[in-house]
């Protein structure tokens, strides 16, 4: 660390550099210029500074030795077309090869996390429905806990459920499909219930209407994890296969 | 007397008013008809992006010696500095689909720092020997009509010297105080060209220039005469 002087004198010889450079503007200005006047080192530095700039300015440059001009072959290499132009891209040092493998094989990896982990199992349940159908499904779950009578379980759980066999086979109408295990749905659907059914002049506890419920399902069946999870594999390999191409060019210099 | 016209030399109002339009072997007088170089480096690229090599290269030979001079001043090594300028001319055939205007000569001059630059960043942890041609007679200004020996030797020493100078100051510094003092930037155009703010490039020339100073403190007589 610099001592007291030292540092005055650093700053001193900073604003006799501005001062020389003409970069200083009122009271600076006028506090250099005092500098200058009252302090002959600041002045020889001042004329020294003036003396190198001159001197920078008339520095003689090396001559050129080498001739720039671009032969046939850079040219086509600096500019390849066809399949020798995406090889290039993905070689390149700065292309944007890396951040894409990254990203893909970032969103696969989540993707077969979501569609794989049984808990967290998203796309087959609630989000799936629409909003009206969300406070249908949760008008049920809500029936239920205020009347503490068995709804029919089976049609509630044969809505959340997100896939499976019975359910995809059921035509519609179909009265009953196998029982699962109750999947909650409440945390989605809870909310606006008790509109809901002023509005539709619904009794609590009552069974709600099936056709809905089943057009739900043959709809939701396109959508189940295993389509996510394909997505993810498909995203995952492609991620993967950019960084080994282009690890496999880099290496290989091209 | 001395003196006076040495500090009025020194004076940034003359120095500034007789900056770039100030004739030399890189810049020399401005033309009369001052568009016709950018109208024709406009057609030399719009030949060249269509593939034309050859009207590449007619930009090139009208830029590489600007081009060199002002790279072999920021990068020490003459053999890095010309490395540096071919991958600037690659750099722009490469990306001349990007080019959009208004002034070529300004756009590889970007090109042709920010190459000065990574190569010196890179090479940072492997430093070349400064300068090795401060031997050479290379450093040594065209003779010209001044033929007196001792003349030519005072103005070789200084050469040298200040080059040995101006290798031992920070790269940026130098980079800042070539593109201020001998090619005539201004700060708004050294910011822009190397990535920084203005106050970065002041405070950039201002201490090189210090730097340069207390390096030379005792040759300063020389650059002097």
């Amino acid at each position: 660390m610099s001592s007291p002087p030292d540092r005055h004198a650093a700053e001193h010889a900073l604003a006799i550099a501005a001062l020389q450079a003409g970069d200083l503007t009122g009271p600076e200005l006028a506090r250099a210029l005092e500098l200058r006047a009252s302090c002959p080192d600041c002045s020889a530095l001042y004329v020294d500074l003036g003396t190198l700039r001159s001197a920078v300015r008339a520095m003689p440059a090396p001559p050129r030795r080498r001739d720039f001009r671009l032969t046939e072959e850079d040219a086509a290499r600096l500019r390849p077309t066809g399949w020798r132009r995406f090889v290039g891209w993905l070689a390149a040092p700065r292309s944007s090869v890396r951040p894409l493998a990254t990203g893909l094989t970032t969103l696969g990896l989540a993707g077969l996390l979501l569609a794989t982990v049984p808990g967290l199992s998203l796309f087959g349940s609630a989000t799936m429905l629409s909003a009206p159908e969300s406070r249908d499904a949760g008008w049920r779950v809500d029936g239920e806990m205020a009347t503490g009578a068995p709804v029919e379980t089976d049609k509630t759980v044969t809505l959340a459920a997100p896939s499976g066999p019975a359910a995809t086979a059921a035509p519609a109408g179909a009265p009953e499909a196998p029982a699962a295990e109750p999947v909650p749905t409440g945390g989605v659907a809870g909310s606006g219930s008790e509109d809901y059914r002023a509005n539709q002049g619904a009794t609590p506890g009552t069974p709600t209407p099936t056709a809905g419920d089943q057009g739900l399902l043959a709809g939701q069946q396109p959508f189940g994890p295993s389509l996510v999870a394909l997505a993810s594999i498909v995203l995952l390999v492609t991620g993967l296969s950019l960084f080994a191409a282009r690890w496999a060019l880099r290496r290989s210099g091209g | 007397m001395v003196l006076d016209s040495r500090r009025l030399a020194a004076h940034p109002a003359f120095v500034r008013s007789s900056g770039r339009s100030r004739p030399t072997v890189e810049h020399p007088s401005p033309p009369a008809a001052d568009d016709a170089v950018p109208r024709r480096d406009e057609i030399l690229v719009e030949r060249a992006k269509a593939g034309d090599v050859a009207a590449f290269n007619q930009l090139v030979e009208a830029y590489q010696d600007l081009l060199h001079s002002l790279v072999v001043r920021m990068v020490p090594d003459p053999d890095q500095a010309a490395d540096a300028v071919q991958e600037a001319f690659f750099s722009a055939y490469r990306n001349l689909d990007r080019y959009r205007g208004p002034s070529f000569r300004g756009w590889l001059t970007r090109i042709a720092v920010n190459a000065a630059m990574d190569l010196q960043r890179a090479r940072r942890r492997r430093p070349a020997s400064p300068y090795p041609e401060l031997e050479d007679e290379s450093w040594q200004p065209p003779a010209g009509d001044d033929t007196d020996p001792e003349r030519l030797a005072l103005t070789g020493e200084r050469g040298r010297v200040l080059a040995a100078a101006m290798a031992a100051i920070t790269a940026d510094q130098r980079a800042a105080i070539v593109l201020y003092d001998v090619e005539g930037y201004d700060y708004a155009e050294i910011a822009v060209m190397t990535g920084v703010s203005l106050g970065t490039v002041k405070s950039r020339i201002h201490r090189g220039r210090l730097a340069l100073r207390d390096l030379l403190a005792d040759r300063m007589e020389l650059l002097r005469g």
